[in-house]
């Protein structure tokens, strides 16, 4: 597997005629220079609900065909050598802080099977629904059964909707087999302008903010009756109970003084802290992931993008139509903005590296821009990124080919990547997790990518 | 292995099993420290070494609490966000020798404080935005030869002083944060309407389509322009009006919807006047006299 790591290379390239220095003689030395390399602490997950173009982001080919690269330019990053797409300035400026895979690929072209690949890092079995307790747990899941919270904490928070297609709920999101304590809690975003399209409410989101705008709650018992009031009768499925059960009880140790009900007032942060994220509920989906992860809460989850793709109205990364008007002027904006201010602030607060930040996506998109001037659904190669979490900054890993089809070099799988983020969170990707049934299953397997 | 034997301690609910081992002055501080709200976690830097927190639910920490955690001795990371410690309660810090990282972010420690942790020579990461120091803390961190990591956002720290400890400390990385004055907010420009929709005459000879077809995003300005208030509908998917809203005479109402979506306007009795029917652009849809 060949490893395109840029500092390396370069380094590599300019010095290893002219010294003699041995590769092994340059890993000790870098190794020596670079502090202990940390376990990450905390996770923020943040996932481009559609399928994002990697040409019109982390990936740009300028030198294709202009049927192929599209209508936007490359700009230079803080990264010699490495080039985004024009339209995440922002992001850019970060990319020493950044390390982008370019060569993420799988064969699923469809948003239910890309969606569970991605979160879950397995291929799905035969027919899956959200609320399966026969799925795999998704990646959120899995940090939170060996990132323990404090009590009163939840293991996993996601938000602000959950993904649906065509009014079908999207699986992959859940605990699965782990179990409805495992499920990470959804949450709806206090604040912001909320993403133009559908948003579907039917699961059992959690909004804080009703209740914090009451007296302060000290009945425990009167607050579960509220709580099952305004739960209560949204739950159609198998599992309702008991997830209804964890979740009530997990709404209710968060509304009785828990530190997540006070990260979840987004009025006590400095207005300018907000204006950086932007006035919008992708921003501050992100502003609010940083407080739950300073309020002990081990992942966080944000999806960007609108609930669900039904009729390709809306702002979700799925572009089959008006794609280049749509990535300029709704999504590459908010997402330039909220990923460069979560980026600027988690470094700011000395929060960054111990807390890894992961870019995930269902697949990328095709080639050539068709008649409705979208790209369609591109699985073949698509990129993705991490930050923080002792993940070393300004390193490209593999590559697609020329014209963005292919991987052209370290070909890797969604579950490649899974494993590299357990090795970031000191988790051993071989672990064995046990369902319901006390059954083993080996958590991952695929192999992180010596990026870590 | 000692970690294992505290576990199993403190799992059996027995002080008396921990002092059978010499372990009953760590366990007295654990307990006391766990009193205050403050989280002991075996540190995954090595055997019998301890990460302790109070930021989740140690904040009412105040600066007598901070002597159990110098009796613990083997700390190696620490972390005192938003508690009430001040200068006077870095005193007992002084001889955790093996600390690496040390968080005393939003806190009120000043620079007289920070003078006691002249000596710990294994700090690796310190946290101090958000507290009361200057430039005076920093010289008494010149000494500390293995730290790296700085925080200093908002402090008052000058760019002088920074670049008086990187003369000391050639390796530190030193994190001063952006200027909060800088940040400009993102001016929600509103797009400017193209065109203007044909309108509809209820009756006329060209008829809207029976109901709403979803396509792309758009905004439309709905403008009345007659002497009367109208009421807004919107023809939904199955052909059903839905009321949005009055717009009173002279009055415009911003819209959110999609491409080929059908809006009616009709009089205070419900009784239809016209449509519109959207396209992909931003348009005005004006309501005739």
């Amino acid at each position: 597997m060949l490893c395109l790591r840029h500092t390396r290379r370069d380094f590599l390239r300019s010095s290893v005629g002219l010294a003699g220095l041995t590769l092994p003689t340059f890993l000790k030395a870098q190794a020596a220079s670079i502090p202990r390399r940390r376990k990450a602490k905390a996770c923020i997950v943040i996932y481009t609900w559609g399928g994002m173009s990697h040409y019109e982001s982390f990936d740009p080919k300028p030198e294709a065909p202009v049927d192929i690269r599209g209508e936007f330019k490359p700009i230079k990053t803080a990264t010699p050598g490495v080039q985004f797409c024009e339209h995440i300035p922002l992001i850019a400026k970060h990319s020493n802080k950044l390390a982008i895979v370019r060569s993420v690929h799988h064969n699923d072209g469809a948003h239910s099977g890309a969606v569970y690949l991605n979160l879950t890092g397995h291929r799905p079995e035969g027919q899956i629904n959200a609320k399966g307790r026969k799925n795999w747990p998704s990646i959120t899941s899995v940090i939170s059964h060996f990132h323990r919270p404090i009590a009163g904490v939840p293991g996993a928070v996601r938000m602000p909707y959950s993904m649906y297609d065509n009014g079908r709920q999207m699986a992959g999101e859940g605990a699965g087999w782990l179990g409805g304590k495992y499920d990470p809690i959804l949450m709806r975003t206090p604040a912001g302008e909320p993403y133009g399209g559908v948003s579907r409410f039917d699961d059992p989101a959690l909004n804080l903010k009703l209740n914090l705008e009451k007296e302060r709650i000290s009945d425990r018992l009167t607050l579960l009756e509220q709580l099952d009031q305004s739960l209560g009768q949204r739950l159609g499925d198998s599992t309702a109970y008991e997830k209804l059960d964890y979740y009530r009880q997990m709404a209710a140790d968060m509304l009785l003084g828990s530190p997540v009900r006070e990260a979840y007032d987004l009025e006590t942060e400095d207005q300018r802290i907000r204006d950086m994220y932007g006035d919008h509920i992708g921003g501050q989906s992100l502003l609010l992931a940083r407080r739950l992860v300073e309020a002990g809460v081990p992942v966080v989850q944000a999806v960007c993008s609108a609930g669900d793709l039904a009729g390709g109205g809306g702002d979700n990364w799925d572009t089959h139509r008006n794609h280049f008007f749509k990535m300029k002027n709704r999504l590459l904006p908010v997402f330039d903005r909220a990923v460069s201010a979560l980026l600027t602030d988690l470094k700011m607060r000395g929060m960054l590296d111990e807390t890894l930040v992961v870019f995930l996506t269902d697949f990328g998109r095709t080639p050539k821009v068709n008649g409705n001037g979208g790209r369609d659904h591109h699985p073949g190669v698509y990129s993705m990124a991490f930050a923080g979490g002792g993940i070393q900054g300004g390193q490209v890993y593999g590559a697609s080919d020329t014209k963005g089809i292919e991987p052209a070099s370290g070909a890797c799988s969604p579950a490649d990547i899974h494993a590299t983020v357990y090795k970031a969170m000191g988790i051993d990707h071989n672990a064995e997790l046990h369902d319901q049934l006390n059954r083993p299953y080996v958590i991952c397997d695929g192999q992180p990518l010596p990026i870590v | 292995m000692i970690r294992l034997l505290l576990i199993i301690a403190g799992m059996l609910g027995g002080q008396a099993f921990g002092q059978a081992f010499g372990q009953a002055d760590d366990q007295a501080a654990i307990d006391s420290i766990k009193k205050n709200g403050g989280l002991v976690l075996p540190s995954s830097e090595g055997e019998n070494q301890w990460d302790i927190q109070f930021q989740l639910r140690g904040r009412d920490l105040t600066d007598a609490g901070l002597a159990d955690v110098a009796k613990l001795g083997n700390v190696v990371e620490l972390n005192l966000r938003d508690t009430k410690i001040t200068s006077d309660g870095l005193v007992h810090l002084k001889g955790l020798a093996k600390l690496t990282r040390l968080h005393l972010e939003r806190t009120n420690v000043g620079d007289e404080g920070i003078a006691n942790l002249a000596r710990l020579n294994a700090l690796e990461y310190l946290n101090l935005y958000g507290t009361k120091i200057t430039d005076k803390s920093l010289d008494h961190l010149a000494g500390l030869k293995k730290l790296r990591q700085l925080y200093i956002w908002q402090t008052d720290v000058t760019d002088d002083g920074i670049a008086e400890l990187k003369k000391a400390l050639p390796a530190i990385s030193i994190e001063k944060g952006i200027e909060l004055t800088t940040v400009i907010p993102v001016k929600k420009e509103e797009p400017k309407p193209e065109h203007d929709l044909k309108w509809l005459q209820d009756g006329g000879d060209e008829k809207p389509p029976a109901k709403s077809i979803t396509g792309e995003f758009t905004i439309i300005r709905f403008i009345n322009k007659r002497d009367k208030a109208v009421k807004l509908f919107w023809i939904d998917y199955g052909g059903k009006p839905m009321f949005y809203g009055i717009i009173e005479p002279g009055d415009e109402r911003r819209q959110n919807t999609y491409e080929d979506a059908v809006w009616m306007v009709a009089d205070q009795r419900d009784m239809p006047l016209g449509y519109f029917v959207t396209g992909r652009e931003f348009a005005r849809a004006i309501i005739p006299r």
